[in-house]
């Protein structure tokens, strides 16, 4: 019964900060653009803008749906919610604290990278269903830059798996316990000297993944209007844009887990969940400062950089990596 | 012996029984369809039910590695494929006759037929005792330790075959 | 009916079905990449196959686990040289039509 009771708060818990954070993140974005740009971001709807975001969703939801005539249905309909599903259900995966976490898996993190592979399926359902010739073509834009940054990403996540034995998430943050000095993204001498370059890459690769800041191709620029999204109106698109801020949550979340330490605090005193939201959202603010800083790169110069530049680097980085823990 | 619904033991059968569900449906998509983009679809849903059933047989490293390789990467290849190579799927009225459902129908399901029945009549040795326990652990050890040449030649073979597929999609663009 | 995930014949049977699936597939669909999809469907039913004997009644569990591993590696790298084929194919003979392909005929 209280197992049961534990699945319920889990479940209400998650949903709350799903919502709270997929509507309010893109507060945070807009207001952070407009500060970046030396303007003012909402401020007309509540007090600083705070009441933006629900006004938005209004909006959102009251659009009729218009479905395209030479659209493929079923696969119209399904791309939205493909696109959303793997995104909550990592949910259940990551430690927010010493023992939250909805469930224990012994292969998290591997967990985390399979449930991210089907974002692509739905980016080219999406692309193809719209049965738009610009849309198919950013839909397999967005699917090859996907592709081409994902391995880099499994490349250093295994370097940092190997540093610490396990797939497990809430391991991986309990062997970087006891002060800052111990987290991984720090060069020591029983881990690696590289790690550095490792969340390098990986920050690099998550940005890309979720096709944010200068790597988004599939939905600024691409052709015409919005790439891939382009014939999806209303909630449609809303769905889209919540599944694109879920899987951001997860991108930093996982950066936090891996490299920064999960919920350990800097200085080894008062561990707790509060100080895993300040670093991952700390790792949002960057990739809303990025986005904003930056231009945007080409397609040629964004699949250079991963097949030519980043791969390399992992690989080398991989083998360095296991020759230090070989030896030291 | 029969477990009670509501009990973590039916629910588990319960999602079994949606799994094997799902499986079968997706099989079904992926034949019976006539446009590309869906029989494509219809095989991702095949390998996340089948995914499913690997967890459920006590592997859950081989599960998400069939959704890492199978859904992630083989689906979108030929979903790529498809797109590039017949994009207008309206040609669904072919200039030769195919073989057609009822007579490839009652094959597959004689075939189908006949596997289930040896498979059921078959006299299976007993279960021996189990000398490690199948986790991910014991399955990198013995990866590395009794099959590590087999991993080698996996991974020569899917260098070659990595050339292989570049050399074969070249060539074509040299002429432009 | 609830107890089926515990035995060895429902998980052959599904095999067998998925087989099944997949030589009715290879017969029915006259493109070459339908008949990839098919082949696919084959590969996986075997794959079921040896999971459930791994678990079941193998004294090593690892075996079974390494060779589906295998199969998938091996699936993919076909899946990646045959689409390659197909490819080329379509820019010579503008058609992935297995009918149309008649070069070598008579």
């Amino acid at each position: 019964m209280d197992e049961l009771i534990r699945l319920l708060s889990y479940f209400v818990g998650i949903a709350a900060f799903l919502g709270f954070n997929l509507a309010y993140l893109g507060w945070v974005e807009r207001k952070g653009a407009g500060h970046i740009q030396r303007r003012n971001g909402p401020k007309e709807v509540g007090p600083y803008g705070l009441i933006q975001p629900l006004a938005d969703g209004l909006k959102l939801m009251s659009k009729q749906l218009i479905v395209p005539a030479a659209a493929d249905k079923p696969l119209y309909m399904a791309a939205p919610i493909l696109a959303m599903v793997p995104a909550v259900l990592l949910f259940v995966a990551i430690p927010f604290g010493e023992g939250i976490v909805p469930r224990q898996f012994d292969f998290g993190l591997l967990m985390i990278f399979a449930f991210a592979a089907f974002a692509g399926l739905a980016v080219l359902m999406a692309g193809w269903g719209s049965g738009n010739k610009y849309s198919l073509i950013a839909g397999t834009r967005v699917v090859s830059q996907n592709i081409a940054f994902e391995i880099p990403m499994l490349i250093t996540a295994i370097t940092v798996v190997m540093i610490t034995g396990t797939m497990d998430l809430s391991e991986i943050v309990r062997h970087q316990a006891g002060g800052f000095w111990h987290w991984n993204i720090f060069p020591r001498f029983d881990s690696s000297l590289l790690m550095p370059v490792s969340f390098l890459i990986f920050y690099i690769c998550s940005m890309a993944e979720t096709n944010r800041a200068p790597f988004d191709l599939g939905e600024a620029e691409s052709e015409l209007v919005a790439g891939y999204l382009t014939e999806y109106g209303g909630m449609g698109f809303g769905i889209f844009m919540m599944a694109e801020y879920a899987n951001i949550v997860i991108g930093c979340s996982l950066t936090t887990i891996l490299f920064l330490g999960g919920w350990q605090c800097p200085f080894g005193i008062l561990p707790g969940p509060h100080w895993f939201f300040i670093k991952m959202y700390f790792l949002i603010w960057c990739f809303v400062w990025m986005r904003w800083t930056f231009p945007r790169v080409t397609l040629w110069g964004l699949l250079n950089l991963s097949w030519k530049y980043l791969i390399p680097f992992s690989l080398v980085n991989l083998l360095l990596t296991a020759l230090f823990i070989k030896v030291f | 012996m029969n477990p009670s619904l509501f009990s973590p033991e039916g629910l588990a059968e319960v999602i079994f029984l949606i799994l094997i569900g799902t499986t079968i449906l997706g099989a079904s998509i992926a034949t019976l369809s006539k446009r590309l983009i869906r029989s494509v679809i219809g095989l991702a849903i095949c390998f996340l039910g089948v995914g499913g059933l690997y967890y459920f047989l006590n592997s859950p490293f081989v599960a998400m590695m069939q959704l890492l390789i199978y859904v992630g990467a083989v689906c979108i290849t030929m979903t790529f494929a498809i797109m590039l190579a017949e994009p207008d799927d309206e040609k669904a009225s072919r200039k030769y006759k195919s073989v057609s459902t009822w007579a490839a129908a009652p094959l597959g399901g004689l075939i189908a037929y006949g596997l289930s029945r040896l498979a059921i009549q078959g006299q299976w040795l007993a279960p021996a005792e189990k000398i490690n326990s199948g986790s991910v652990k014991d399955l990198g050890m013995s990866l590395l330790n009794e099959y590590s040449m087999v991993f080698e030649l996996i991974s020569i073979v899917l260098l070659v075959s990595i050339i292989g597929s570049l050399a074969l999609a070249r060539v074509g663009r040299r002429k432009q | 009916m609830l107890t089926i995930s515990a035995h060895l014949n429902t998980y052959l049977i599904i095999g067998a079905i998925l087989f099944g699936f997949g030589i009715f597939g290879l017969l029915h669909r006259p493109s070459l990449i339908g008949m990839l999809i098919s082949v696919e469907l084959i590969l996986s039913g075997a794959s079921v196959n040896f999971m459930a004997f791994n678990h079941f009644l193998a004294p090593d569990p690892t075996v079974g686990q390494i060779f589906t591993l295998f199969i998938m590696g091996i699936a993919a790298a076909e899946a990646a040289i045959a689409l390659s084929i197909v490819i080329a194919v379509y820019r010579n003979y503008q058609s992935i039509d297995a009918d149309d392909l008649t070069d070598l005929k008579g």
